[in-house]
């Protein structure tokens, strides 16, 4: 299966090219213009991070003269430029629940547990699954047998799994700090 | 009568090893450094370092239980603390003017200070005005409470006060919206033991290590005392012969033990950072509070202190939610994906964007959806919390120990509940 994969030539058997030929001549093309230099000091800075102490536009409290002063300076995203960006965690609020269902949603968890996991009801009453979490509370009894479980699956891992299972906890705590 | 007497044993030998001003640092080294405590027996000195081998090989007794071992906290930089030992009285416990220590001490005669090399080394380094007399820079090196000179006590909780209150004014004034964790951190980071101790090293001020004894001997003039850190007492100064990575912990450095992570303030950290707490409040005694307020200014708060790195978040997403909730902006939270590549490659890369609307808060790039999206919200957290106000004039604001001070800025709304 690897040999597949792997090309069955060597580069050594390839002419060199140091620039690719065609029809094209860089050096004595009419379309070769030299570039024109700027006169005195440009501002062209590399492409980097935001500085964090740029603070945004709906950050900046209403007695600031930024908000005035640089005024034309902030972005303001259009709407086709939102668009093209796709939403990949959005907060909102919902009001759906009625106390029958969340009679229901209880009664439904107590009566099975095993078959009324928190992502099923989740699923058939269209909410999400912290909010069933919230609702239902859960059992010291079933966390223990979770945790139990847990334990004996990280007894199984080899040396390996358990550094790199340490080494993504260490990770996140990374991302928390904004450190890299 | 068998005495117990703790005993402190590290392996790191070098006890100061955790002076920096950079903060993160200090708390690694904290936790890297591997020490371990044992209290043992033993009757008289002399028998020490031979019981002490036989002990660390065999005995495995458990640590003593001390009382009120706690490491000094942000919160007592504030309050000036008595000193019973030096025996202090008042006429009324709110009338500071009547607190006098009824220690007796004299005061080193200005003649004799004017004699050592090293206060006019250390008076002109630091560039301190004509007023300020070499005897004044002699007490602020002296922490020998009982040698019946002045020492650097009263000194020291002046220089401490004006340390607290320009610091304070400082964060406060500059970055309103800083959470208390961080402003105590960033406290601790400007005038922390530690950090003042290892200003006081930089400044060039030696300790005095020399016993009498020695110095009879090596027929040293008695002026060259009075220009070094006096906190040895004469024992400590005869017992040079310590053992390697073994240090005798006194009472005072108890007191600062930290438990959980074995960590303390040494006694030599402590004698600078006195030190220098005691020369700012002696710039006050003979120049004024503007003279110290320059002082502060260009040794202490001149340092930097990188904020944006001691914010650490558990949930930050239902933090940023909060945060913008309570600023009143109507649109909801949302994170986008801005760009991306190699997605199915190992190395990909994302770039999302925390948006409300139209407005972008922040930015972030991970290898993973995940990461990407949490490092936007941090940042736009971070650069919610780093806010900094102007003037209208687009200048720095003003602080209310200026001249003709009027507000600006604004004033922090606190922390969100999460």
């Amino acid at each position: 299966m690897w040999k597949s994969a792997v090309r069955n030539y060597s580069i050594k058997n390839l002419p060199y090219e140091s620039r690719p030929t065609n029809l094209y001549n860089p050096v004595r093309s009419a379309f070769n213009i030299k570039p024109k230099t700027t006169q005195g000091l440009i501002y062209n800075p590399p492409a980097s991070a935001p500085s964090l102490k740029d603070t945004p536009r709906a950050f900046i409290p209403q007695n600031d003269p930024r908000l005035t002063v640089l005024a034309d300076k902030f972005k303001t995203y259009t709407a086709e430029e939102l668009a093209d960006m796709p939403i990949i965690y959005a907060h909102k609020k919902e009001y759906n629940l009625t106390p029958e269902i969340v009679q229901e949603i209880i009664t439904l968890r107590q009566e099975d547990p095993e078959k009324w996991s928190v992502s099923k009801l989740a699923q058939k009453f269209n909410i999400e699954p912290s909010k069933v979490n919230i609702l239902t509370g859960c059992s010291v009894a079933k966390q223990q047998k979770v945790l139990a479980e847990l334990e004996t699956v990280k007894k199984a891992w080899n040396e390996t799994t358990r550094r790199a299972r340490k080494d993504r906890v260490r990770r996140k705590q990374m991302w928390l700090r904004g450190e890299f | 009568m068998i005495s117990y007497i703790n005993y402190f044993v590290s392996y790191t030998n070098t006890p100061g090893s955790c002076r920096t001003p950079n903060l993160r640092k200090v708390f690694q080294i904290q936790t890297l450094q591997k020490l371990e405590i044992r209290s043992f027996p033993f009757t008289t000195p002399n028998i020490a370092p031979v019981m002490l081998r036989l002990l660390l090989r065999n005995s495995r007794l458990a640590p003593r239980r001390l009382p009120a071992t706690t490491r000094i906290t942000v919160a007592s930089y504030n309050t000036a603390q008595l000193d019973t030992s030096l025996g202090p009285k008042y006429d009324s416990i709110t009338d500071y003017g009547s607190y006098r220590n009824s220690v007796f001490t004299h005061r080193l005669p200005e003649s004799t200070a004017l004699q050592s090399p090293q206060l006019a080394a250390l008076h002109s380094r630091l560039r301190l005005p004509q007023e300020y007399t070499f005897s004044t820079l002699s007490q602020a090196l002296n922490m020998d409470k009982f040698g019946g000179l002045a020492n650097n006590f009263g000194l020291s909780t002046l220089g401490k006060t004006f340390l607290s209150y320009y610091i304070s004014e400082h964060l406060l004034l500059k970055y309103p919206r800083l959470p208390m964790p961080v402003h105590n951190a960033a406290v601790d980071a400007y005038m922390g033991v530690e950090v003042l101790a290892e200003i006081g090293r930089s400044w060039g001020i030696e300790v005095d290590r020399s016993s009498k004894l020695d110095k009879a001997l090596a027929k040293e003039p008695e002026f060259l005392q009075y220009g070094r850190l006096r906190y040895l007492s004469e024992r400590s100064k005869e017992l040079k012969a310590e053992e390697t990575g073994v240090h005798e912990l006194s009472a005072e450095e108890l007191q600062t033990m930290n438990n959980s992570t074995h960590q303390f303030v040494h006694r030599e950290t402590e004698a600078f950072a006195s030190s220098v707490r005691a020369i700012i409040g002696g710039i006050y005694t003979h120049c004024g509070e503007e003279a110290t307020k320059t002082f502060i200014h260009s040794h202490i708060l001149s340092r930097k202190v990188p904020l944006q790195e001691m914010f650490q978040f558990s949930r930050p997403t239902m933090e940023l939610a909060r945060v913008c909730e309570k600023l009143g902006l109507e649109d909801p939270l949302e994170i986008r994906l801005i760009a991306e590549t190699g997605r199915l490659s190992s190395h990909a890369i994302f770039m999302a964007g925390a948006f409300v609307g139209k407005e972008k808060l922040g930015e972030g790039v991970g290898s993973s959806l995940g990461e990407a999206k949490t490092r936007a919200v941090v940042n736009a957290l971070i650069s919610y919390y780093m806010y900094s106000p102007i003037s209208a004039e687009g200048t720095e604001i003003k602080l209310p120990s200026e001249e003709k001070y009027q507000f600006e800025g604004i004033v922090g709304t606190g922390d969100v509940a999460i």
